[in-house]
């Protein structure tokens, strides 16, 4: 293959081309020859950086040993992502398969709860006051570090923890959202009303991440969530059977009104508090 | 380390097919050194060429057969490892291909040390623009074709069509 060359640059050469301080025309020419000879190829390793060859062959080792990327992630790059957010959105909790099942496997359980309390009006309430603590859960449990799977991979990544908390909260809340409306789809429920937990849940999950810059996650999502509860079945309690939503102020448009208004403001919350979700991400929440 | 194996590149890609370490090791020390010393005269950030000669010797070790026999081997390699930094450069907007040796032009200290000149060509070359010297070594010494010289130099492929005519004809003046 190789043909026999009959000049060769010598190693004082050589050094100033590593070193670059061959001229164009020189470098270009010795460049052309190297493809071409082994021995000037050969003469390049004692000035080459031995230390840094050393390394990338040892990340070569580690490399070839690696399980290869999972199916999702491999199907993640192909769509243009770089490699730091597919390896986040993998090890984020929404991309396993496991984790969808689960969410799946509730919104059947309350499906299926709602068409055997028979009563239409009280089986779609409570689907609606369910469906936002999912999201909220599923934030939580993203963000709760001591028991995310991506701690190592956020805290040794280089992206900034805000664009890092953005990613993640779009790969957690996506899932979660499609799945709920889904089952709202199935849930009884005249015209609009299966949506209605689309709002109140965008507000929880929002109003939780703001809070979490300055309180531990679990505490924020534990108290909104129980307060979401609470005030739904506060509110009903002397209610009718037959209209049991229209008595729940956050699913009347005064109430989706407020939903909107808290999730703007505690949108701007997390982008005025970018720089705390550094330290969340830095496992300092717990 | 040297490589004492006096085995083939082409034998070594066969043992690589057959998942022996051994020969992606030789490889590696054969080949290894130039493609590190040339990326890092393409792009001075050390993160992107390591990236680049990984994933170069990554792609040989996961495709060894990817080499279809077709010119040499060193020339393949580096037709992967060249291509591998562009996709590393398209990720940093803020890191660029350079030309080597920018701003040398120096050719007292080659003339001395290789004790060749390049007659009116290395005069010629010095001459030529930036813009025009990154689209030469792009397109003619690193081997990349126009759409790939155009992503990597962020302009329009005619515009390294244009330069490349341009620079052509420039050299061309210079030595007739």
């Amino acid at each position: 293959m190789t043909v026999e060359q009959t000049w060769h640059a010598d190693a004082d050469v050589l050094a100033a081309y590593v070193a670059g301080r061959l001229g164009r025309a020189t470098a270009a020419s010795l460049e052309a020859h190297l493809l071409a000879c082994a021995s000037c190829r050969a003469g390049i390793a004692p000035f080459a950086p031995s230390e840094q060859l050393a390394g990338n062959l040892a990340v070569l080792h580690s490399r070839i040993d690696a399980p290869p990327a999972p199916r999702t992630e491999r199907f993640l790059q192909r769509l243009g992502l770089p490699e730091r957010i597919t390896r986040l959105l993998v090890v984020t909790p929404s991309a396993r398969l496991a984790w969808l099942i689960a969410v799946a496997g509730a919104m059947a359980a309350a499906v299926i709860a709602a068409d055997v309390s028979g009563s239409s009006q009280r089986a779609t309430f409570a689907f609606l006051v369910g469906a936002p603590l999912v999201p909220l859960g599923v934030v939580t449990a993203t963000f709760a570090t001591r028991s995310d799977p991506a701690r190592e991979v956020v805290i040794a990544t280089p992206t900034p923890g805000f664009d890092l908390l953005l990613v993640r909260v779009v790969a957690v809340l996506v899932p979660a959202v499609v799945l709920t409306l889904l089952a709202a789809l199935v849930v009884p429920g005249q015209g609009g009303e299966g949506a209605l937990w689309l709002l109140p849940a965008l507000g929880l999950a929002t109003a939780t991440l703001a809070l979490a810059s300055w309180i531990p996650v679990r505490a924020v999502s534990g108290v909104l969530g129980t307060a979401w509860v609470a005030a739904a079945m506060v509110s009903v309690r002397r209610a009718p059977r037959t209209d049991l939503i229209e008595h729940y102020i956050a699913f009347r448009p005064a109430g989706q009104a407020v939903m909107v208004a808290i999730t703007l403001a505690a949108a701007a919350v997390v982008v005025l508090r970018r720089d705390a979700f550094d330290l969340i991400d830095a496992g300092r929440t717990q | 380390m040297i490589d004492l194996s006096d085995r083939s590149d082409e034998d070594l890609l066969l043992a690589i097919g057959e998942r022996d370490r051994g020969a992606f090791d030789s490889l590696y020390h054969r080949h290894g050194p130039w493609l590190t010393v040339r990326l890092a005269h393409r792009c001075g950030d050390d993160d992107v060429v390591d990236q680049a000669l990984q994933d170069t010797f990554m792609a040989v070790w996961s495709k060894p057969g990817a080499y279809r026999g077709s010119g040499a081997v060193p020339a393949w390699l580096w037709g992967i490892a060249v291509r591998r930094m562009i996709d590393q450069l398209r990720r940093r907007p803020s890191l660029a291909y350079r030309a080597a040796n920018d701003g040398l032009v120096v050719s007292a200290e080659d003339e001395v040390l290789v004790g060749i000149g390049h007659g009116e060509l290395g005069p010629a070359l010095d001459r030529l623009s930036p813009e025009l010297v990154m689209v030469v070594q792009a397109t003619v010494l690193d081997g990349l074709t126009t759409r790939e010289a155009a992503r990597l130099l962020r302009i329009p492929a005619g515009t390294v069509k244009s330069r490349m005519a341009r620079a052509r004809l420039q050299l061309r003046e210079a030595l007739a």
